[in-house]
């Protein structure tokens, strides 16, 4: 039997159940759309994380205490870990050791506010050396300038502050020399960056108040360690040598013989981009996994609905086979009609997928930001093609089945 | 014996019983009869008699549960179901009493259903259904869906689908069964010329009088062949007999 009139039969046997088609291929639009909706979601995220990370730059590489970080609970106790120390840093710095290393700092982040007079502000501060910014981030300062080794190894009480530290905290009133309190902790304003905005999602930089990593272990928080240590290396290509001999100065350093008992860990871009793709590609995988459900149940409408077709086309499934169709052109027939079903509630679930991604875009975009973008995977468009054209075969082989195999007489007889 | 003198239909012994794990019920009970081709012959017989489930097997649609039945010298059981299927595609046409088309689809469409399941070539159907239609007059309703034609008309438009493969028997069941007598005779009428242009008819009924339109009329009582006779004075539809 020619595929044409097979489609021909099809299309005309769904334009005489209009609306009883229409709402079988419902449930496949659900299914469709949420499917094409979560893959663009996910797709969004993952480049709006990857592009803020990627502003770090590829040649950017932090250790971190303890082993690697394998979930939210160990990267949270690495905080409270005390392998990383001065002599770390000192060991690091030599170029003997790591010769391809271009800037380093230690890092430690202190939870607290700042207050000025009866102005009181929380904003994110920051133990860093002085120029960090400035050779991470390009940034320099717009009034002041930027305390010195000298000051980190006096302990000075200094601070370099943000936009937005100086707006809460001072109005429009000048900043510079003024002292502001930090955990009972007088500290004078040397430097008041520009605007600069996110640097990434967790990253305002018109927040910080960047003080002298030494003045944030021994005054605020009581410690002779570091939380991290951040590094910059001479280009994106010797990051991976640059790695190695990290590794091999801290373990020498630590009296430590096998990698496996490493109390730290380097974290490159690349390892951080390949977490982030790992992590959004297996939360989309779950979510579209919970909108493949809805498929299933949209499958199982459409075997019904096949299942009813075929009883009510009982008589003409008999009378086909008298005038000579055989089994297996009744079985093309029916499989056919309900793929054509589930292919066109795919179409349909694509294209409000697709307009539902859009919006979702519009407003996530308002919410998270400007760099929140609409991304749409092809991939998503084939797959749901595919996952609709693979429902219709599998749920509609058991009603095809059912009228292939009616004798002609006992259809013909049907009421 | 020439090749012409081989019937077209052999049926030895001929018997069906339907059996719903209960009761057997016997239907159809050791018949046996010939029909060449070319025939014109009646199965009439009360309701219940067994002419349409003898009808069912003759046209491959049903199966006998005992006894023979050679189409083409060749016996029904030795055919797979493809077989069976292109043979009731190409060699039979069905008439039936409920004219069996298919609802919201044109006369034109409902003729040429048999052609997409046969092997004739698809530049052809056209003309072929064209043909069909015109033999039974109904040239003018070419393109109305069957819905809105009238009994007899339908009826024509099923002698039309029968006809379209040529195929060499042609069965009729109760044709005229729900029909007007005036579209009855019509349709009786056409029959007839079928059987004169060659084709041959099995025609089951349960009237006399359209039964006497046939060449040769066997009798069921019971599923049992009572009587098979030549019609003597035989009726013709065109000369307004049908009661």
């Amino acid at each position: 039997m020619h595929i044409k009139f097979i489609l021909k039969n099809s299309l005309q046997a769904i334009k005489t159940n209009k609306s009883r088609s229409a709402l079988t291929v419902l449930g496949i639009v659900i299914g469709i759309s949420s499917i094409v909706l979560i893959m663009s979601i996910g797709r969004s995220a993952e480049s709006l994380i990857l592009r803020e990370v990627e502003t770090l730059g590829g040649a950017f590489v932090q250790i971190n205490p303890g082993k690697d970080a394998q979930g939210p609970s160990s990267m949270a106790s690495s905080l409270l870990l005390d392998s990383l120390k001065e002599r770390d840093v000192e060991a690091l710095k030599n170029k003997n050791n790591v010769p391809y290393l271009k800037d380093v700092t230690p890092s430690l982040m202190v939870p607290a506010s700042v207050s000025y007079g009866s102005e009181i502000y929380r904003p994110t501060i920051l133990g860093w050396t002085a120029t960090w910014l400035a050779d991470l981030y390009d940034i320099y300062p717009e009034e002041g300038n930027y305390f010195t080794e000298e000051d980190i190894k006096s302990l000075a009480p200094l601070a370099v502050i943000g936009q937005d530290v100086k707006k809460e905290l001072f109005g429009s009133a000048n900043a510079l020399g003024k002292k502001i309190k930090i955990k009972n902790k007088y500290f004078r304003i040397v430097a008041i960056l520009p605007p600069s905005g996110s640097v990434s999602s967790f990253m305002n930089v018109d927040e910080f108040i960047v003080i002298p990593y030494t003045v944030a272990q021994k005054y605020l928080l009581g410690v002779d360690h570091y939380q991290e240590i951040h590094i910059i290396a001479e280009s994106e290509e010797l990051v991976p040598q640059m790695v190695k001999d990290i590794e091999l100065t801290l373990r020498d350093l630590h009296g430590i013989d096998d990698p496996k008992d490493d109390d730290f860990n380097v974290t490159t871009q690349g390892d951080i981009i390949d977490t982030i793709k790992l992590i959004t590609s297996v939360l989309t995988v779950l979510l579209t996994s919970v909108a493949a459900i809805s498929l299933v149940v949209g499958g199982v409408g459409i075997m019904n609905i096949m299942l009813v077709s075929v009883t009510e086309r009982t008589r003409e499934i008999g009378l086909r086979k008298a005038l000579g169709a055989t089994s297996k052109n009744v079985l093309h027939q029916f499989l056919i009609e309900s793929i054509i079903l589930t292919i066109i509630g795919g179409i349909i679930g694509i294209s409000l997928g697709i307009a539902f991604s859009f919006l979702s875009a519009l407003v996530l975009g308002r919410v998270v930001g400007p760099n929140w973008q609409f991304v749409v995977s092809i991939e998503s468009m084939f797959l749901g093609l595919g996952v609709a054209g693979s429902v219709g075969l599998i749920f509609g082989y058991y009603p095809a089945r059912k009228a292939a195999r009616l004798s002609p007489i006992e259809a013909l007889r049907h009421e | 014996m020439s090749k012409e003198n081989h019937p077209l239909i052999l049926v030895k012994d001929l018997s069906k019983i339907y059996d719903n794990g209960e009761v057997s019920t016997p239907a159809v009970q050791g018949v046996s009869f010939a029909i060449r081709k070319g025939e014109f012959v009646a199965i009439i017989g009360a309701s219940g008699s067994g002419k349409s489930t003898l009808l069912h097997i003759l046209g491959f649609l049903d199966k006998q549960s005992s006894g023979d039945y050679f189409f083409e010298e060749k016996a029904m059981t030795d055919y797979s179901e493809e077989d069976l299927a292109l043979i009731r595609n190409e060699k039979m046409g069905f008439i039936f009493q409920s004219f069996n088309l298919l609802k919201k689809t044109t006369v034109f469409d409902n003729v040429r259903l048999p052609l997409i399941y046969s092997r004739i070539k698809e530049s052809q159907w056209n003309q072929l259904t064209v043909e069909a239609i015109e033999k039974v007059g109904l040239a003018h309703r070419q393109n109305y869906e069957t819905a809105k034609l009238s009994g007899g008309e339908r009826q024509r438009v099923a002698i039309a689908r029968a006809l379209i493969n040529q195929p060499q028997i042609i069965f009729a069941d109760e044709p005229t069964g729900n029909l007007d007598s005036h579209s009855g005779r019509i349709i009786m009428d056409i029959i007839q010329k079928l059987h004169e242009d060659g084709h041959t008819v099995v025609l089951i009924t349960h009237e006399k009088y359209t039964s006497e339109m046939a060449e040769r009329i066997i009798e069921l009582k019971d599923g049992q062949i009572v009587s098979d006779s030549r019609v003597s004075q035989r009726r013709f539809a065109r000369q307004g007999f049908i009661k």
